[in-house]
């Protein structure tokens, strides 16, 4: 590789953790702790986990594990139990709804689709997700156990002989969909909250909290 | 906004409708119902192809003709011819033949197969996990494995064949990444009905074509694109016709997450995988003498290409950035309270 292409690739990478660094400061994280944890993501993207081995199963630390975590940590902190049933409701909903976008567009990523799918994903758990709990907090969650519930949808297709093939969840690290859709639900909350909270000339309602 | 809610629920509910009654056999591969048949403004035919097609999509034939298309109906669309091209001419005057992809030193290609069940064979059919398509990915591995280049080709199952393949498979591209490959390969084959269209006579041998996709989405098309035409260049003048064509589509194919990636079909279901392996061998060639070209030894000449990518990505991002302040803060005076609070916060 010359050294334009590496600058390159992390002049990208960097754009792009500097956009996830913004969403966990979100997260009832502090800065510090924020850029602990994308520290953590990229050195966990190197090292994978094996759930199971037939069919294979293994989750990527710094893609999967991680973000499973954090999500796990705000859900707990979330302000109160009407929240929590509303993010449950939207991690449903979302990982169904990517299930079904897949299967309707079975050949997504062929750029016969509107947008490509890496984005697809994560803006439809973010707006499902936003409109269900319209917290930001929800979005994140969603997002990232959305595509996660996914995964495990297919997984059980696996499991049942259906399909041979293999799944490598949270595979790609931190360029996986599971914290790409995290950060963009995040970033369509916080887009479309800030946004309706201008039209209205004031708080969009219960949930523009942070 | 209550009644929004409940329609959007009902939707999101309208979208899992298709998963009752859903047909459990799989695709082999590319769908013959999914090409786009391409014509240009006098109704000359000009090339069909199993991915979509979209208005602002380019092509560049076998002859180095382009074609941009200007209209999309359905199956069919309509294109512009806008003339031969000098494959690296116009992408700089210091781009020859001789100008190697890569720093002196070890030589590494990366191969993998997103579409793991694509095989020589019309569908639908079921199969089994790997198709056809891996042993042309074999045949490659071992064609460059013999001049000399170190070869890593993941064996990673992506199936089910359906909209997220490729968001497994980039999991594969990242573990790729991590064996610094010169370049990434992901190997499939197109699905259009006609085998006459890929057939081709080399050197008494008759071969499957290869067709060379750079997705348009995505930061590192610039220097996707320049690679390609080197590519194509190369083989244009050690077997001519060996390359199909590049086309430019709408799409990213995981070409975002490292440079030098590109999408190659080998043949379509209705030629062999004997013709398709035959090509492989020769595509070898182009990549070796790319990889080891003489002259310069720097790969540098690449910098412009690279440079305007990081605009790209830096000036996206900045644009991106203001509106969303703009919207949120109402005037340019506001973005500018808010940045200085920002940075005043971040630097302090």
């Amino acid at each position: 590789m010359t050294t334009g292409i590496i600058l390159l690739m992390i002049i990208g990478l960097l754009v792009y953790l500097g956009a996830a660094h913004r969403v966990l400061d979100r997260l009832y994280l502090t800065d510090k702790s924020a850029l602990l944890i994308i520290a953590l993501m990229i050195i966990g993207s190197f090292f994978d986990l094996t759930i199971k081995r037939n069919p294979l199963l293994t989750i990527n630390i710094g893609g999967g594990l991680i973000p499973l975590l954090l999500s796990v940590y705000v859900f707990i902190k979330a302000d109160s139990r009407k929240e929590r049933i509303r993010t449950l409701v939207a991690v449903f909903l979302t990982g169904l709804a990517i299930y079904a976008i897949s299967i309707i567009f079975s050949d997504f990523g062929h750029g016969r689709d509107i947008i490509d799918p890496m984005y697809l994903y994560a803006i439809s758990g973010g707006l499902i997700a936003y409109l269900l709990g319209r917290s930001r907090r929800a979005s994140f969650i969603a997002g990232t156990i959305g595509f996660l519930l996914y995964n495990l949808f297919i997984y059980y297709r696996l499991l049942t002989g259906e399909i041979r093939s293999q799944l490598r969840i949270g595979g790609a690290g931190v360029y996986d969909s599971i914290i790409i859709s995290g950060v963009l639900a995040v970033l369509l909350a916080e887009f479309l909250g800030e946004s309706l909270e201008r039209l209205t000339g004031g708080h969009s309602g219960k949930g523009g909290e942070e | 906004m209550k009644r929004i809610k409940v329609f959007f629920v009902l939707f999101c509910l309208l979208l899992y409708l298709p998963l009752y009654g859903q047909n459990n056999s799989e695709i082999i591969g590319h769908r013959e119902e999914d090409i786009c048949w391409v014509y240009d403004q006098e109704d000359n035919y000009i090339f069909a192809i199993a991915l979509a097609v979209n208005v602002g999509d380019k092509y560049i034939d076998e002859d180095n003709i382009e074609y941009e298309i200007i209209e999309v109906g359905g199956n069919k669309a309509i294109c512009k011819k806008k003339g031969k091209v000098d494959l690296l001419a116009d992408i700089g005057p210091e781009f020859t033949l001789q100008i190697p992809l890569a720093k002196e030193g070890k030589k590494t290609v990366a191969i993998y197969h997103t579409h793991n069940d694509e095989s020589y064979l019309p569908g639908p059919v079921n199969i089994d996990g790997v198709g056809e398509i891996h042993e042309v990915g074999d045949a490659l591995k071992e064609a460059l494995e013999k001049k000399g280049i170190t070869v890593v080709k993941s064996e990673n199952l992506h199936l089910p064949h359906d909209g997220a393949a490729y968001e497994r498979s980039r999991g594969t591209v990242a573990d790729l990444v991590q064996e610094e490959p010169d370049i990434i390969f992901d190997l499939h084959r197109d699905a259009i009905p006609r085998k006459d269209e890929y057939l081709k006579e080399i050197n008494g041998k008759t071969i499957s074509q290869i067709r060379l996709v750079v997705g348009r989405q995505n930061p590192n098309q610039k220097v996707n694109d320049q690679f390609a035409r080197r590519l194509k260049a190369l083989a244009d003048e050690e077997y001519p016709g060996l390359i199909k064509g590049i086309f430019y589509g709408k799409g990213v194919y995981n070409q975002h997450v490292a440079p030098h990636s590109l999408l190659l079909e080998f043949g379509t279901h209705v030629t062999t995988k004997e013709q398709a392996i035959a090509s492989a061998q020769l595509f070898a060639e182009p990549v070796s003498k790319l990889l080891f070209a003489s002259k310069g030894g720097t790969g540098q000449k690449e910098n412009a290409g690279i440079f305007s990518s990081i605009i790209w990505i830096l000036g996206v991002t900045g644009i991106g950035v203001l509106i969303y302040l703009l919207i949120n803060e109402g005037s340019l005076g506001g973005v500018g309270k808010r940045l200085k609070a920002f940075f005043r916060k971040e630097l302090k």
